[in-house]
């Protein structure tokens, strides 16, 4: 919207000029004709006469007119448009000239959308990526976030999630806080909406340009909550020229990367079964015998076949091959004052499982007025209607020894409580959430002057979801505990934001480039949510319709309200000398209600300064560079992480027994958890802090743009270290308080890091053309510090002296030990535990390695007495592994041929741990287990129950390098049809292959590190076609 | 079209003007928005009373006032520290002593926060020395709780409302904490009335608690107690003054008595019987620990897994839920009681029964581990749920307080030989003031036994070491035993705290 308004704005001056001086007179008209090199013509091209002030815009047809005001021998005219290559052209007396524009490949002019305003690529200070959208337009994706991975150095992006309209984790320049979000700032079309992850309401067809602010010259503008990067999203808007129609439809079909492990021979799976028993002295499982009301059949009634079942489980689970659509209708037009842009899109996702599903609407309406001269009006609305109706997480592990049927005809449940029968729960179970997202926006753009431009806007986001959740009786274990259960949970959010910024540009004795903005913004936003819960449903059949239908003693109600203020301050100055050396200097001034009541202020400065060296005569002389621009910067920006009332006090409530009848107690102080062995503690909190306050990120960034070979190799690369300091975290306090904790700002997390992009137009031929795209970041983080080692409550490692704290849940598999810790001087998230080395062949083996009991014999893990104390206990862990990869690097590669195009695109991630804790369980590995006539030092021997230790065995390399997209398509143009007036075909494969060493299915797993297991990977194989009338 | 400009300029210019980053809270109460009314102050003043339903204060009851000492025996799988309070070897890190120490603070705290607010609020005076009164005997309470479990304590004596608050100054000496204690009690004592409600203090229990107060610090005295013989009080004037308080108790109010039946005073559905000054008022309609009471499954055996039925101090048989079977009477301790003694013969078991009255265990068959005190049953229980509560104040317990004060004064004797014959043992007489308070003391040993008592009445009399064998065993001396270490997290964090 950015690019089109400074555009436009442009327009209206040019419109503005043209008149003012008509009547200086003694002109003469000249008219013609602006094509692009395939002879289409193009409106909007800007056409000015050189040394003067006089200019014209093309009409639809690229025709313009326009009365020169120098001599007709001496009139040169200049002709611009973005995207292509501005050109001179001598009139030379001639009253009609006929232009061709050629695009330009460079990009060195194109317009960059940066926070409240846009500035010429070549003109950046920061840190400023732009991603090539119509790259990203073969893909098919629910939100444009999933579609960014590989496309930016520094970004990265995981998918992590196959469900329908599952959003992905997005990191700029790696991860700093940790209780605060991560996400980076979603900005579309100037109203911050948020952290990027899930931009569902935004057609990702809908969309012109993306923008990504790495550095704190670029994203300080946003302060607060500025630290983790922005994402600035701009949509598309009609242009001037004729009305177009443009129909976009894809048909994608999933399938899985690889085979579902699974146990095909229900034999092997009742052998080991047993022999995990007899291993541990039980009495084994797969003998004919009934536990707790169970049949399970002999080996040897499997093995002659009286117990015949083998029920392929995924095959019931899973859908053969679930599809995708989405079909874009969208027209655009517009003439000398009114502009407007409409669209329709329906989306339809299958999940991977039965029933489980994903549908979205989306309409979009845009109008722009231009009042007069100086004066416009635009307003954007979308409106978005989502459903998601859930069936993930069926067991498709479940015993194939199971039939799906009795002999009754009814569904085989193996007793009373097995509830993980994939079918009855498939049809009795209701688990739905419907969305409706209204996004709204209304912009004023006035020019006071020819100088000075001033814009408000408003923007309105309204957004609402409602869950609903039946749980029956007899299939699911939730509602047989509690005789059924319904649940209706709504949920509503409301964003306004008020905005007015000005700016001012000019230039002084031309060599002297000013552009000043100043503006300031309010936002308000308001969550409201309601919880309605009852149990005990005698009649099930109107499952949630009928709440008061449950028993109303066990009826629960639950409701909450948030609502945050952020008034906000900002300026930018933007100084160019000679159009070789620029500054930027930017501040931003927040004020949030969400900060304590001392720190209500933030103050968010950033500066910086570029060389374009290759305006240098001494650079130019050298003939290499067709760029050759330094940068640097440094800056602050900001974290929000505190959520609403976290700095008040707050009250508990209780109930007290006052002789004879209960009481509601109020007063200081409440339970905001509980903790240690089976939970019995309780964590106290509700103490005031007045002082808490943004986490606060310092940015260096040191930055170089080259262009070679006539701009057709382009490098950018920047160097660049973040602090982030005054983390939000909990300290423990003292016992004498009576709280357990307060949330404080202590601690810093540090990222450094280097991005490589590389850009080539190799082959530029007529027919043929090969250019390619390579994208390298490596980023390094580390803990700093995470304040007093004794309020914060952190452990110390014996060996290393090494303080950290344990973060995430504790794996039952493992004795409730926790995988991830925060250490002082490591990564994030890195793996503690024990190191092993193999797996003991005899007993005396295990004793010499420190093992005791069980755990000494033969079959079992070799772990390392670490400290060499004798013993194996827990002053032998260490960390094991890190998450974090050494490298993320794509390289894109794309081909055109006449009419044919041929993109391939390679993602891949280098050098980080994933820890696997099902390893041992699956049908794949099982058999390779130790034993007595296979010992091996690979696989320990099956164990019942085992102690076991979180070691390094269950730590692989998650190292891949993926075959992320490939498109091929064809263009059709108007020599091939009529009809249209371009028309494209294609189809594209996304995930087509990985290379990776991991031995569970995809190493594409979250920040940390931890893979759950799950199903395989899936692939996507579209079709899709694209027409423009 | 012009209209638009206006209204979105004119909207512009009202939100930017009418912002106001101050929050309001919204769906909890908060400092902002509390302690307006007296129905407000009234539920602050629950909320104080109701830290001591918290398992980790009510747990604390037996397991600092009787655990360590002679008369209780542990499951020898228990954990969570109990286990090293039993044999003597708590640190300051053990968990159990952590959190009592914790939850006394609680209490303190949700008691400032009403003693701040109602002071100064336009409340009726009536309302404001009632509700007042309250808060002042509760942080009293919990002082004493806290004085006579680790000695000097950190003087946390406004509601923490800052980080800068949460580093309170320790106690000079025990004089300071004392006198805060008695000027508490003293300020509550002139702005209550009698007015008994299970569960909360009335003027009597501020007389009750003074005395105990007074008597504490004047046995310290005279038994030379580590921190009590630096106090600069004098002993006669303490023991004076504990008769006094314990005096007014006895002969100044009809309201609470000397319950001449054993078995009524533990009748759980007897709340409101003569003996109860105080109770923690729990009750078993309550749905979460702590409104309801768990102590009866800290002393009923596992059993079978399933309910049973006891034999009761009437000897009816009674169906009780079965227990964690965690306290046990130490056989050496009951073999102290006289064969007749009512409090053994009727508030300790050692058998269990079926419906029908046969024996589905006992000690002797192994089927119950120890000897179990039947003072907390409740055969209304709801599965885990009771309605058993801590008895913390006792009129008995006054009684023995004012005996020991006087002396034997005849009066003296009088009350120590009501005790001993409603337990059915013979009269003493004829004793000197020594002998004399060694038998109340001896008295309130097996009267108050398994009440949360038995250790103070060992630390303020010097005797822990001398009278507990575990003490013995882990090598300590009188001054070692006689408080526990504060915690280690409160030394940790509480720079004050040294």
């Amino acid at each position: 919207m950015k690019k089109l308004n400074a555009f436009g704005a442009v327009k209206i001056f040019m419109l503005f000029l043209m008149c003012s001086q008509a009547v200086l007179g003694q002109e003469k008209t000249i008219t013609g004709k602006i094509n692009d090199i395939s002879g289409a013509p193009l409106p909007g091209v800007n056409v000015l006469e050189i040394g003067t002030k006089n200019g014209v815009v093309s009409d639809f047809d690229g025709e313009f007119s326009i009365k020169i005001e120098t001599s007709p021998k001496e009139a040169v005219l200049s002709f611009s448009y973005i995207g292509f290559k501005t050109i001179q052209v001598a009139i030379d007396e001639k009253d009609h000239i006929e232009v061709t524009l050629e695009e330009d490949l460079v990009g060195l002019d194109e317009v960059v959308v940066v926070g409240y305003g846009s500035v010429k690529k070549s003109d950046l200070t920061g840190s400023v990526a732009s991603v090539k959208v119509e790259e990203l337009s073969s893909i098919p994706s629910n939100s444009i976030d999933k579609m960014l991975q590989g496309r930016v150095a520094g970004l990265q992006v995981i998918n992590s999630s196959q469900d329908p309209g599952a959003g992905a984790t997005i990191r700029i320049r790696g991860a700093s806080s940790f209780n605060g979000s991560n996400d980076p700032l979603v900005v579309v079309d100037g109203f911050p909406l948020g952290g990027a992850g899930n931009l569902k309401q935004i057609n990702p067809s809908d969309i012109a340009s993306v923008e990504v602010l790495k550095d704190a010259s670029a994203a300080a503008i946003y302060g607060s909550r500025g630290a983790n990067g922005v994402i600035m999203i701009t949509t598309k808007r009609a242009k001037a020229g004729k009305t177009t129609i443009e129909v976009r439809h894809q048909t994608t079909v999933k399938d899985f990367t690889s085979n579902l492990i699974s146990w095909d021979d229900p034999l092997l799976m009742a052998q080991l079964a047993n022999e995990r028993s007899i291993n541990d002295g039980i009495e084994p499982v797969y003998t004919g015998r009934t536990i707790a009301g169970v049949y399970y059949p002999s080996v040897y009634e499997i093995e002659s076949g009286s117990w015949p079942h083998n029920t392929d489980w995924g095959d019931v689970v899973f859908r053969g091959s679930p599809i995708l659509t989405s079909t874009t209708v969208s027209m655009r037009g517009a003439n000398e004052t009114t502009s407007f842009n409409i669209g329709a899109n329906y989306l339809s996702d299958d999940g991977v499982y039965i029933e489980d599903g994903y549908e979205k609407y989306i309409l979009n309406l845009g109008v722009s007025y231009q009042f007069n001269d100086r004066l416009k009006f635009t307003t954007s609305n979308i409106l978005s209607r989502d459903v998601r109706k859930n069936n993930s997480g069926l067991e498709y592990w479940r015993n194939p020894l199971w039939p799906i049927y009795d002999e009754n005809g009814d569904y085989f449940r193996t007793s009373e409580e097995d509830f993980g029968h994939p079918l009855p729960y498939t049809e009795n179970v209701l688990n739905e959430s419907k969305g409706l997202d209204i996004i709204s926006s209304y912009l004023l753009d006035y020019s006071v002057s020819d100088h000075l431009n001033v814009k408000t806007q408003l923007n309105y986001k309204y957004g609402n979801s409602i869950s609903d959740r039946y749980m029956p009786k007899e299939y699911t274990w939730e509602g047989y505990f509690y005789d059924g259960v319904g649940e209706i949970k709504n949920w509503q959010n409301h964003d306004l934001l008020s905005e007015t910024f000005a700016t001012y540009t000019n230039t002084f004795n031309e060599r002297h480039k000013l552009d000043v903005m100043v503006g300031s913004s309010y936002q308000n936003n308001v969550t409201r949510t309601s919880d309605l819960r009852a149990e005990g449903f005698v009649n099930e059949a109107l499952q949630n319709e009928n709440m008061s239908a449950g028993d109303p003693e066990s009826n629960k109600i639950g409701n909450g309200k948030q609502e945050s203020q952020l008034l906000s301050f900002y300026g930018r100055l933007n100084y160019g000398l000679n159009d070789k050396y620029l500054f930027t200097a930017t501040m931003r001034a927040d004020g949030s209600s969400k900060f304590g009541e001392n720190n209500k202020w933030g103050y968010f400065p950033s500066g910086a300064i570029s060389w374009k060296a290759h305006k240098e005569k001494f650079i130019e002389d050298l003939g290499i560079f067709q760029e050759l621009k330094a940068r640097a910067s440094y800056g602050i920006s900001g974290n929000q992480g505190i959520s609403p009332y976290q700095t008040l006090s707050r009250y508990g409530i209780e109930n007290f027994y006052d002789d004879g009848q209960w009481k509601t107690a109020i007063g200081p102080g409440y339970v905001s958890g509980q903790y240690g062995p089976d939970y019995r503690y309780k964590y106290w909190s509700g103490i005031p802090n007045k002082d808490l306050k943004w986490e606060s990120t310092a940015q260096l960034n040191v930055g170089l743009d080259m262009a070679f070979f006539n701009s057709r190799l382009r490098t950018t690369v920047d160097f660049y270290s973040k602090e982030t300091n005054d983390l939000l975290r909990q300290k423990y306090l003292p016992l004498s308080s009576s709280y357990t904790r307060i949330w404080v700002n202590d601690g810093t997390v540090k990222n450094k890091g280097v991005e490589v992009s590389v850009e080539g137009n190799i082959v530029n031929a007529e027919n043929f053309s090969f250019s390619s795209n390579l994208v390298v970041s490596v980023n390094k983080n580390e803990v700093v510090d995470l304040g007093n080692s004794q309020a914060a409550g952190l452990l110390r490692d014996p060996n290393t002296g090494m303080d950290f704290e344990f973060r995430g849940e504790g794996f039952s598999g493992f004795g409730m030990a926790t995988a991830n810790i925060y250490g002082i001087g490591q990564p994030l998230n890195v793996f503690y535990g024990y190191k092993t080395d193999g797996i003991i062949q005899s007993e005396a083996e295990g004793l010499a390695a420190g093992l005791t009991g069980d755990l000494a014999q033969p079959g079992e893990f070799k772990y390392v007495d670490l400290n060499k104390d004798g013993t194996i206990d827990e002053k032998d862990r260490t960390v094991i592994g890190d998450p974090n990869p050494d490298l993320i690097a794509s390289l894109g590669l794309d081909f055109t041929y006449k009419k044919f195009d041929l993109s391939i695109f390679l993602n891949g991630v280098y050098g980080n741990d994933v820890f696997y804790p099902g390893k041992f369980d699956q049908a794949n590995e099982m058999p390779f287990r130790w034993t007595n006539d296979n010992p091996n030092n690979d696989y320990p021997k099956l164990m019942a129950t085992r102690d076991t230790k979180l070691s390094d065995w269950f730590v692989e390399d998650g190292s891949f390098l993926r075959i992320q997209n490939l498109t091929f398509g064809y263009n059709f143009d108007k020599d091939d049809t009529s009809f249209f007036t371009k028309a494209r075909l294609y189809i594209n494969a996304t995930n087509l292959y990985t290379f990776s060493n991991f031995n569970g299915y995809d190493p594409e797993v979250g920040l940390d590190g931890i893979y759950w297991g799950g199903y395989p990977r899936l692939r996507n194989l579209t079709l899709g076609v694209d027409l423009t009338f | 079209m012009k209209n638009t400009l206006i209204y979105l300029v004119g909207f512009l210019v009202i939100t930017l003007t009418s912002c106001d980053l101050k929050e309001e809270p919204y769906g909890f109460y908060s400092d902002e928005n509390f302690y307006k009314t007296v129905e407000d102050a009234d539920a602050a003043l629950l909320y104080a009373y109701n830290a001591f339903n918290f398992t980790e204060y009510n747990r604390g009851i037996i397991d600092v006032g009787d655990l360590p000492t002679e008369t209780t025996d542990l499951k020898p799988t228990e954990g969570g520290g109990v286990e090293t309070i039993v044999n003597w070897k708590a640190t300051n890190s053990n968990e159990a002593l952590s959190n009592f120490f914790q939850y006394c603070y609680i209490a303190i705290n949700r008691a400032n926060g009403v003693i701040q607010n109602v002071k100064d609020e336009g409340f009726d005076d009536d309302d404001k020395k009632r509700i007042l009164g309250e808060a002042y005997t509760i942080r009293a309470w919990s002082y004493f709780s806290l004085v006579r479990t680790f000695g000097r304590v950190p003087m946390q004596i406004e509601l923490v409302a800052t980080e800068a608050q949460t580093n309170p100054e320790m106690a000079e000496d025990l004089d300071e904490v004392y006198d805060f204690i008695i000027s508490d009690l003293t300020t509550a004592e002139s702005y209550l009335s009698i007015n008994r409600k299970t569960g909360r203090f009335d003027k009597v229990a501020t007389w009750a608690i003074l005395s105990k107060v007074y008597l504490t610090i004047a046995s310290g005295k005279a038994y030379n107690a580590a921190g009590y013989r630096d106090m600069s009080k004098d002993a006669n004037t303490m023991y004076e003054e504990a008769a006094k308080w314990s005096g007014k108790v006895l002969n100044d109010q009809s309201e609470y008595g000397f319950d001449e039946s054993l078995q009524s005073i533990y009748d759980v559905n007897k709340p409101d019987g003569p003996e109860h000054i105080w109770q923690i008022s729990m009750d078993r309609s309550g749905n979460q620990p702590g409104e309801f009471s768990s102590t009866p499954l800290m002393w009923m055996p596992w059993g079978p897994g399933s309910a049973y039925f006891v034999k009761n101090a009437d000897g009816d048989f009674v169906k009780t839920t079965n227990g964690w079977e965690v306290y046990r009477v130490n056989p050496d301790f009951k073999s102290t009681f006289d064969e007749n003694d009512k409090r053994a013969t009727e508030l300790m078991r050692s058998t269990i029964y079926d419906e029908e009255g046969n024996v589905i265990g006992s000690v002797n068959d192994g089927n119950v581990p120890g000897i179990f005190s039947i003072k907390y049953l409740d055969p209304d229980f709801k599965g885990d749920r009771t309605s058993a509560r801590p008895f913390m104040i006792r009129f008995t317990d006054i009684a023995l307080t004012y005996a020991e004060a006087v002396g034997p004064t005849s009066d003296g004797l009088l009350w120590l030989n009501k005790v001993r014959n409603r337990a059915g043992l013979d009269p003493v007489s004829g004793l000197g003031l020594e002998d004399f308070r060694e038998a109340v003391l001896q008295e309130r040993t097996w009267e108050l036994a398994f009440e949360g008592h038995h250790l103070f009445d060992l630390r303020r009399t010097a005797k822990v070491v001398a009278t507990v064998p575990a003490a013995q065993a882990a090598g300590l001396t009188e001054d070692q035993a006689a408080f526990y270490a504060i915690p280690l997290r409160e030394v940790d964090l509480n720079t004050k705290a040294k």
